[in-house]
């Protein structure tokens, strides 16, 4: 009871942010997740001194060999070190994660924003959009689209924004809606605050949370549509190493060579359940009619 | 007497209420033809029962709800709804509003003072400095302590958020306040302190209030003028002594009849309203009150009463009163 009382009074002190945080690390899964992603981050940062290898460097008379001490996760067909292309895979896969739902981000912020706020003709004619765009499959629009720009990490990461920034449009518009009809955003008409002023500093600060979420949710999603691509073969082009490609390499050995398909295979479940598992916990911290 | 400083002629919102694309054009009327003049310095009462468009009203002046095309709105002889953004942007620096619900007319992200703050910092050209020192006399005006600066609104109480909202309203030197409910959402014994912090404020920056409310003792105690409203029409009007001595209409002297007296003797029945107010959308025939007045008859339910003068500033729209 009196331990009750001291952390009221202590999370009162503190700002809301940290007393957020403070909830979402009791959160076992959070906390799993966020390792994940930070070991990624990790591995994508520090690539250089992690590789026991050079990710590209040919070296035929080992082809093909399973994993052992001086190759961890065996080798290609071309003898080229899974292990340290696995490693530098994993710059790729953050790089198009963060960069494609980035952009799509912006796009959604910016056409949300202007349906949800000045609603009418310009509401309708977006969300028409937004239907149009959540109407296809986002990995046969993506390849659609990365057939017509040609393959690429900036195009990839063009072509899973273009099909998927409608999803943060819809958020931020229902944002805006519910906050437009709040009586602080009415009582900032009436002070002759500028559309401009009410949208970035009264409506988009308290719109945040179900977009940072949304973020984390659309991050594995845009790195598993990267690795289909790469698979394709319409995503990052070799030498890169991209997970996708690596197992898109191994796939006419998968029952002489399996590790070459297993371990980039392995790497994508795991990036995508840690941002999972950190989205998930992060939409329970937020929501309201969770917390206890 | 004095000069007027607000005159509404026909004033009407209407909202729209189609139910789906073919739907039938269906139409609310929240305020349906409101003919009322506010003069400098005095407090209106504009009292109510909940869904009446009192606050509607409010909302129209300002527009934050656009009116119907007839309707005027002339402020100081200048008619307020041709106004364009330019324009809309000086008047509302002399027309402000507060709101009924503290809790939601702040910013939950913005501290005290940075909310105080940016009325200045969109509308004036002055330094930090000096914008600092006008935040701190504003506070000091509405009665908030100078460490009440970097809190955020969650971490105040009901009333002084509302002492927030007034300093934020005053902070570009208003001449006309509407208060929307100011007082309804607060605790008894806050309301108290709030209507004296109106009332001094009034005096103080000889400011001008148009008061909607629909609490009968806190509109007696404030206001100088009292208009009741009843379904978007204003049915009665008078100094406010004289409307709570001697109220005309049927609708006030029930609304007046039920305000709880400890004094009072039990054995008096009251005369209490029975029903609901009738939907806006389809507004009764002839009085709108009739269908709940004890004292309708026949050429109520056909013909609807003007407003009539029946004293010095009393006006009433009753065929019987």
């Amino acid at each position: 009871m009196a331990e009750e009382v001291a952390s009221a009074r202590i999370a009162r002190s503190e700002s809301a942010f940290w007393h957020l945080m403070k909830r979402l690390f009791r959160n076992k899964a959070a906390v799993f997740g966020l390792v994940i992603i930070m070991l990624m981050f990790l591995c994508a940062i520090a690539a250089p001194l992690i590789a026991t290898h050079d990710y590209a460097k040919q070296d035929l008379p080992s082809m093909l060999q399973s994993p052992s001490r001086a190759h961890l996760f065996g080798t290609d067909e071309f003898g080229r070190d899974i292990f340290s292309r696995v490693i530098y895979g994993s710059r790729v896969s953050l790089k198009v994660g963060f960069l494609a739902v980035g952009i799509s981000l912006f796009a959604g912020l910016l056409l949300g924003s202007i349906a949800g706020y000045y609603g009418r003709i310009l509401d309708s004619a977006i969300c028409a959009l937004v239907d149009i765009a959540l109407a296809f499959p986002m990995t046969l629009l993506a390849i659609a689209i990365i057939a017509i720009l040609g393959p690429g990490l900036f195009n990839v990461c063009l072509a899973i924004a273009l099909s998927s920034w409608g999803s943060f449009a819809r958020i931020t518009r229902g944002q805006f809606l519910s906050l437009k009809s709040q009586e602080f955003i009415e009582a900032a008409k009436i002070l002759g605050y500028s559309d401009l002023r009410i949208i970035l500093r009264h409506i988009l600060p308290n719109s945040l949370a179900p977009l940072v979420v949304l973020t984390t949710l659309e991050v594995p999603k845009a790195i598993i549509v990267e690795a289909t691509l790469s698979f394709l073969g319409l995503g990052i082009q070799p030498p890169l190493p991209s997970w996708g490609s690596i197992m898109s390499s191994g796939r006419s050995f998968l029952f002489d060579a399996p590790w070459i398909t297993v371990f980039p295979g392995l790497m994508i479940i795991l990036i995508v359940m840690g941002f999972n598992l950190f989205g998930d916990a992060l939409r329970d911290t937020l929501d309201p009619r969770l917390r206890n | 007497m004095s000069e007027i400083l607000l005159q509404l002629q026909d004033l009407r919102v209407y909202f729209s209420a189609t139910s789906g694309t073919f739907g039938k054009k269906q139409y609310i009327r929240a305020v349906d033809g409101i003919d009322l003049e506010v003069k400098a310095g005095e407090v209106l009462g504009l009292v109510g029962e909940s869904g009446c468009g009192k606050s509607t009203l409010g909302r129209a002046i300002v527009r934050l709800v656009e009116a119907l095309g007839e309707s005027k709105v002339y402020y100081r002889g200048i008619d307020v709804l041709s106004f364009d953004k330019r324009q809309l942007k000086e008047f509302r620096k002399k027309a402000q509003m507060v709101f009924q619900d503290p809790f939601g007319s702040l910013n939950p992200r913005l501290t005290v003072g940075d909310t105080i703050e940016e009325v200045l910092i969109v509308h004036e050209r002055s330094i930090k400095l000096e914008r600092k020192h006008k935040v701190e006399k504003l506070m000091d005006a509405v009665g908030l302590a100078k460490h009440f600066r970097n809190r955020y609104p969650h971490e105040l109480s009901g009333g002084q958020r509302q002492r927030v909202v007034i300093a934020r309203a005053l902070a570009i030197d208003p001449e006309f306040l509407i208060c929307d409910e100011p007082v309804s959402a607060l605790d008894v014994s806050i309301r108290a302190q709030i209507i004296n912090l109106f009332e001094e404020l009034q005096k103080r920056f000889n400011l001008t209030y148009l008061f909607i409310s629909h609490d009968m003792s806190v509109v007696r105690h404030i206001s100088t003028r009292v208009a009741v409203m009843y379904l978007g029409k204003i049915v009665e009007i008078a100094e406010t002594d004289t409307l709570f001595d001697t109220p005309l209409h049927p609708y006030t002297q029930a609304l007046l009849e039920a305000i709880p007296d400890v004094l009072e003797d039990r054995d008096i029945r009251r005369r209490i309203l029975e029903g609901d107010v009738p939907s806006p959308l389809h507004p009764p025939e002839g009085c709108r009150f009739h269908p709940r007045c004890f004292m309708a008859k026949e050429r109520c339910s056909i013909e609807e009463p003007p407003l009539i003068k029946k004293g010095i500033n009393h006006f009433v729209a009753c065929h019987y009163a």
